[in-house]
């Protein structure tokens, strides 16, 4: 009994490149936030959204900032409003630093994908731990991945909270055995056409 | 108002040489200037489009020195001046060779043109630079464009760039230097505005208060631009930067720490001035 299921394959694709590729000011950034947002209607509730960076040299950590700070603390307050999946592709180094510093301050995770896989971006050692193990057990509970990390079931499912709400995590809702929802999670695959960094 | 621009960047010393001969008149005599930089051009278009606007009399002195003034022409300042101003000595006819992969002539800064100007600056340091080294000096230029284009758009005399790349054939270190000029709010009128700043009392302390991490004027979790500034020139080379605002002034060098030097001074200016230069290591 799924509730979300993107397919990787079919990712809807916004290109930061449109905007050039040394990208300065919070107002651009402005500019390319409401572009995004405006981009999301088109993907299904179920999809995976691909932020890619490919061709961008440089990006202020101002305009990371006012650009995906902002996209991703909204995405943080709700965590069943779509996209399922929101995958970073095409980060350079410097474009993965600007990244990194920009969550961190806002002790916000992003999900980065690249051909050796799905990785987060400006998470503690904690959630970067908990997301190896999520990759490890596949389709897993919160009580599972307790087990397989030696913490409370709380502690589990808090830290889930905070994958699924960067759309890190996929969550499907089922039926537990003894009867009413049970959540099962599993780590997003990168899409199928994966772009390249700059 | 006489500004005296005598010798090597004097629009980076601590103190502008001013005098009061009339009110109502700004002249910028540069007869005696005999190196100028991004700071001084940026800086003198800003000084007169500022009068020019308050309704005085503009004078622009021409350097004595043929290479400084055949500068001053190449990089605009004599184009950007002479609708509004009076420019006393000769000029010389110029064949312009397209140099934009070097320098950028003084070039009026607004909102709408900003991202440009940025993304020629990146690709002038990526063509002159090392990787590590294009990489700051974008970071630090694109921090310091956001906060003239978003805090100094106020100003009636509006907002000026200018910048000039290094080869290092004589310092030994390729570089780029930066300078904007704005005529808006200023820095300790704008940090005020978050009422956290309200104790700040003077220009000095505001200056000094912007390059700490997380201090802002706004009521947003901003404030860091400054200082990402001075990070990612750390991180990828050697660096200074001088900020003016109100009545002091602010430098930084950026090696292995920074250096922090922060002083009061006799001419205010208004709005807010940085300068910035990256080399490599």
């Amino acid at each position: 009994m799924t509730q979300v299921k993107p397919d990787p394959a079919l990712p809807t694709i916004y290109a930061v490149r449109r905007h050039g590729t040394f990208l300065a000011t919070r107002a651009l950034a402005k500019t390319a936030l409401h572009e995004l947002e405006d981009t999301l209607p088109t993907a299904t509730a179920d999809g995976t959204v691909a932020i890619d960076f490919t061709g961008v040299v440089a990006m202020s950590i101002s305009f990371a900032d006012e650009f995906l700070g902002r996209y991703y603390g909204m995405l943080s307050t709700s965590l069943d409003a779509p996209p399922a999946v929101v995958l970073l592709t095409g980060l350079n180094d410097d474009n993965f630093e600007s990244m990194t510093v920009c969550l961190q301050r806002r002790e916000l995770v992003a999900a980065m994908a690249n051909a050796e896989g799905v990785s987060l971006v400006g998470a503690p050692a904690v959630l970067n731990e908990t997301y190896h193990a999520a990759g490890d057990l596949g389709r897993f509970t919160a009580a599972r991945l307790a087990d397989r990390l030696g913490i409370s079931a709380p502690n589990a499912n808090n830290r889930l909270k905070r994958l699924v709400a960067a759309r890190a995590l996929i969550r499907h809702r089922g039926v537990a055995d003894r009867g009413g929802k049970e959540f099962s999670y599993e780590i997003p695959a990168p899409p199928a056409a994966m772009p390249s960094a700059a | 108002m006489l500004i005296d621009l005598s010798g090597r960047h004097p629009l980076l010393r601590s103190e502008i040489s001013a005098s009061l001969v009339d009110i109502d008149q700004l002249v910028l005599d540069a007869r005696r200037l005999r190196f100028a930089g991004p700071q001084e051009l940026a800086a003198i278009v800003t000084l007169a489009s500022s009068a020019s606007t308050d309704g005085r009399d503009v004078v622009l002195r021409m350097p004595d020195d043929e290479d400084v003034a055949s500068y001053l022409q190449r990089m605009n300042v004599v184009d950007l001046l002479a609708p509004i101003a009076t420019i006393d000595g000769t000029l010389t006819s110029q064949r312009r060779v397209d140099c934009s992969t070097k320098l950028l002539e003084v070039t009026p800064l607004s909102p709408a043109n900003a991202d440009s100007i940025a993304e020629s600056l990146g690709r002038m340091g990526e063509s002159q630079l090392n990787n590590r080294t294009a990489m700051a000096a974008f970071h630090g230029i694109a921090e310091l464009i956001d906060n003239a284009v978003t805090h100094g758009r106020t100003g009636s005399g509006g907002a000026f760039v200018a910048a000039q790349a290094y080869s290092g054939l004589t310092s030994k270190r390729p570089g780029l230097e930066f300078a904007v000029c704005d005529t808006g709010i200023g820095v300790l009128p704008h940090l005020r505005q978050n009422t956290a700043n309200a104790n700040i009392a003077d220009d000095e302390t505001a200056l000094r208060r912007a390059l700490v991490a997380g201090v802002t004027g706004t009521q947003q979790m901003r404030g860091y631009g400054l200082s990402d500034l001075l990070d990612a020139t750390r991180r990828g080379g050697v660096g200074r930067l001088v900020l003016r605002s109100g009545s002091a002034i602010a430098s930084v060098v950026v090696r292995q720490k920074r250096i922090i030097t922060c002083r009061n001074v006799a001419t205010p200016i208004r709005g807010a001035w940085a300068w910035l230069r990256v080399r490599v290591p």
